[in-house]
Parts: structure tokens; sequence; C-alpha cells
């Protein structure tokens, strides 16, 4: 049971990393406000360069 | 005149924390980074990296997208300690795409110094494809492969 749940867990860390990127596509495409849909999803932007 | 068809386009830095471009087709890109830490406490200096057109239509070949997508990530494996993990699924084609043409531009422009491990797994309606990007010199390396394994050791398999 802990071994399934774990591989759930893992499975939707891969699952919210897409729906993130599906969600980032759509406000793109859309022209929407890019700061509102992190604070709204909890998606961290970063800008390592 | 010299030509300007072997460089990147200009980059600019915007306030919502992606980078913009513009083709020569007048196409605007948005490349972004997300901090993987905000998903697995694990991965910390690793991100997750992609563009996005503002137009989504078809458009032309345009070789000056992929010179301007290697100079950001030029820039990003500058700091060696910095590392990349890439995912997509083949729901609805488009991500598969992606991944094909990323992978190509890694094949053309790596000039070894970047090491890729990949993982995949079927689930039940589509397959997913991760992949952990570092630098040759990254200090962590060790530790970084073996947690990205760990994360997918039980549901993806490892690609050779």
């Amino acid at each position: 049971m802990k071994t399934a749940v774990k591989k759930e867990e893992q499975k939707n860390v891969f699952r919210q990393m897409l729906d993130d990127k599906r969600a980032i596509r759509q406000c793109i495409q859309k022209k929407g406000d890019l700061k509102k849909l992190a604070e709204t999803r909890g998606i961290k932007f970063a800008t390592p360069v | 005149m010299a030509s300007n068809s072997q460089l990147p386009y200009e980059i600019s830095k915007e306030e919502d924390q992606s980078y913009t471009f513009v083709t020569k087709h007048g196409i605007t890109y948005h490349a972004y980074f997300l901090d993987y830490n905000g998903y697995h406490p694990a991965f910390t200096d690793v991100y997750t990296f992609n563009i996005e057109p503002e137009d989504d239509r078809p458009h032309p070949i345009d070789k000056r997208i992929a010179l301007t997508v290697v100079h950001i990530l030029q820039m990003f494996f500058r700091r060696h300690e910095n590392a990349m993990i890439m995912i997509c699924d083949n729901l609805d084609g488009k991500e598969m795409k992606r991944e094909r043409l990323f992978s190509r531009w890694f094949a053309a422009y790596n000039d070894g110094s970047i090491r890729k491990y990949d993982a995949s797994v079927s689930s039940d309606n589509y397959m997913l494809y991760v992949s952990l990007y570092l630098h040759k010199a990254n200090p962590r390396q060790q530790d970084l492969v073996r947690a990205f394994y760990e994360l997918v050791k039980n549901e993806l398999y490892p690609i050779d």
C-alpha cells in the first residue's frame, strides 16, 4: 500500500509539471498574465541566466 | 554586410520572469525556467526549461530559433551546478514533437560537456519521457543522477 502511494506521488510530480506546462502554454498563447498564473498555481519561475 | 543567419536572436528578460525573442517571421517566443525544487525537495539548482510561441500556428523552420535556445542553455550551464529536467508526454502529439526536436538540438550542438540521462514510462493511455541534463563538471552529479533515478525507478525505465 505504501509503495503504491509513493508511486502515485512520483507520477504526480511529473503529472503536475506537465499540467503546469500546459497552463503556461495557454497563458502565453492568450497573452495572459504569467505572474498571476504562477501565484494561482504555485509555479516557481526562475531566471538562472 | 555580414549575414546574421548564424546568430541567435536578441533575448529580452521580461517582468514575468520569462525570456523573449522575436523571429524573422515576427513570432514572439517565450523561454522560461521553472525551479524544480518546487516539485521535489531533493532537487536544488535543478530547473525545467521550455519555449512557447505566442502564435501556435505552423510556421517555417528557422535555424536561428535553435541557435537562440542553445545560446540560452550555454549561459545556463556556465554555472556548472545548474541541471535541467525535461519531461513530455504524447497525449496530444505536440509534446513528443518538442521532445524529438530538443533531442535533435542536443545531439547537434552538445560539445560533449553536457550529459543526458533518459527514462520513460507507459501509463493507461500515454507515454511519459523524462530526461536529466547536467554539466559533466557538476559537483553534485552523482547525487542528482541517483535522485533522478530514485524518482523514476518505481514506474519509469531507464533508456540506454
